[in-house]
């Protein structure tokens, strides 16, 4: 055989030097070729590989039967599942403003919130963001993100006597487990109350003992706070004399604990918005 | 015909060879966004591709692996070009990827204990993933070639014997098995270019 064969080459290649080859002539050889060919060193290279590659897959036993059974319908029908079901990047596009999850359905699962804030953040007029440090108040722990969900204003508003007008209404909506809260803004003979209905409302603490729930009126921002006080059973309060209730129409409920510290604790448990 | 074919344009990468026109017919309606190809493609490669997954990451996430194989390829198949590598190493590639990911979630290192490798810095579990994506990918190919083809590459891989040995040993002429192992190790090697494009 002429040593400059093609085809010996490629077989010498393919062996590489765990066979039985000269590898001087295979040098030579292989230099003067890719000289003058360098189509053909590359697929005395490619062959070199492949030859590596298949034995070492035949030391490891991958010769036959390395395909398993699989029930391609099955697959063929998961695959179609990934591809429809799959959400497009940005999804806050795809939702229907306005729309709103169940109240009573906060689980607070971060990725959860995160898609409700996503929605909300295109669905509400004033969007109410985390409480953040301000010189009034130091939250508790990192609060995180505190999601406020939806802000829907109650489409009927209840009978009142003749000398009360409600002003505004809104639902407060659940961060956490709670739901079916409301809050009015309601005027009574020139005075400004805001009542604030939180049927069911609980929380661990409250109930051990070691804290209780605090009112307060946020602006959209959350960084100007006004403390309504402690819940009180009929859930009315009284405005200060003088107070504009549309620079502060965010309503917050929270839980504090007995430490003497009059500022917000960062733990809302119910929000939202009056549309006044 | 194809001789001579062969014989002018032997070592040219662009000799077609009609034995795989068939592959890339499928994958050219692949890339074209044809869904009765991506039904295709699924039948041909699951089988594969699960061997691997389950050898590469373990029978319980397998099947999850598969999917997202496919489901990624079908989304990029837009990066996947016909003319320079086979399908089924491309999709062997991102198979690879997925692995690669799962085990980099999960911050295991998959510890082959056939070559008992040992771990250090780096990620070396890639380089076991990779190596088993090669192979399984190689001998997939290898098996998927016709008989007589197989034959004359697999003497070629695991023997020393020379050209007219081999002719010898299949009982067959000696230009027919040197055209064999070129046309073989050419579809072997644009298997590998496939699985090199899903790096």
């Amino acid at each position: 055989m002429h040593p400059h064969d093609d085809d010996e080459l490629l077989l010498n290649a393919v062996r590489g030097a765990s066979m039985n080859v000269d590898t001087a002539t295979l040098d030579t050889a292989t230099l003067d070729a890719a000289t003058l060919d360098p189509e053909l060193s590359d697929e005395l290279r490619a062959a070199s590989r492949l030859g590596d590659i298949a034995r070492a897959a035949r030391s490891r036993g991958l010769t036959t039967d390395f395909s398993d059974e699989v029930d391609v319908a099955s697959i063929a029908a998961s695959v179609r599942a990934g591809l429809a079901t799959s959400d497009d990047h940005g999804g806050s596009a795809q939702r229907t403003p306005g729309s709103a999850p169940s109240s009573s359905s906060g689980s607070g699962r971060p990725d959860h919130l995160a898609a409700v804030l996503a929605a909300n953040d295109s669905a509400s007029p004033t969007n109410v963001v985390p409480l953040r440090r301000t010189r009034r108040w130091v939250p508790a722990a990192a609060a995180a993100v505190v999601a406020v969900v939806s802000l829907g204003i109650v489409a009927t508003i209840a009978n009142r006597g003749p000398d009360e007008t409600v002003l505004a209404l809104t639902s407060l909506d659940a961060i956490g487990p709670a739901g079916g809260a409301t809050a009015e803004l309601v005027e009574v003979d020139g005075e400004l109350t805001v009542h604030v209905h939180t049927p069911g409302l609980t929380s661990p603490d409250v109930t051990a003992g070691d804290g209780y729930f605090e009112v307060w009126l946020l602006d959209a921002t959350a960084s100007e706070l006004l403390s309504l006080g402690p819940a009180v059973a009929d859930g009315v309060y009284s405005l200060p004399e003088g107070f504009d209730p549309a620079t502060l129409p965010v309503v917050d409920v929270s839980v504090e604990h007995f430490d003497g510290d009059p500022t917000h604790s960062g733990d809302s448990v119910l929000r939202g918005v009056l549309d006044i | 015909m194809t001789a001579a074919v062969a014989v002018l344009d032997r070592y040219r990468l662009d000799v077609v060879d009609p034995d795989s026109d068939n592959g890339k017919a499928l994958a050219r309606r692949f890339v074209a966004g044809d869904e009765t190809a991506l039904d295709e493609v699924v039948a041909a490669h699951a089988s594969s591709l699960h061997g691997f997954c389950r050898r590469a990451a373990g029978a319980d996430v397998a099947a999850d692996l598969v999917q997202e194989t496919f489901v990624a390829a079908w989304r990029s198949s837009h990066r996947f070009d016909p003319e320079r590598g086979a399908l089924g190493g491309w999709l062997t590639g991102i198979a690879r990827n997925k692995v690669r990911d799962h085990f980099r979630s999960r911050r295991l290192v998959p510890v082959d204990a056939h070559t008992a490798a040992t771990i250090a810095d780096g990620a070396p579990g890639d380089d076991i993933v990779d190596g088993l994506a090669e192979q399984m990918l190689v001998s997939e190919a290898l098996a998927q070639l016709p008989t007589n083809m197989r034959e004359s590459v697999e003497l070629a891989f695991f023997t020393g014997l020379t050209h007219n040995e081999i002719a010898e040993r299949t009982g067959r002429p000696l230009g027919s098995v040197k055209s064999d192992i070129r046309r073989g190790l050419s579809r072997l090697r644009r298997e590998l270019e496939g699985l090199d494009a899903s790096a």
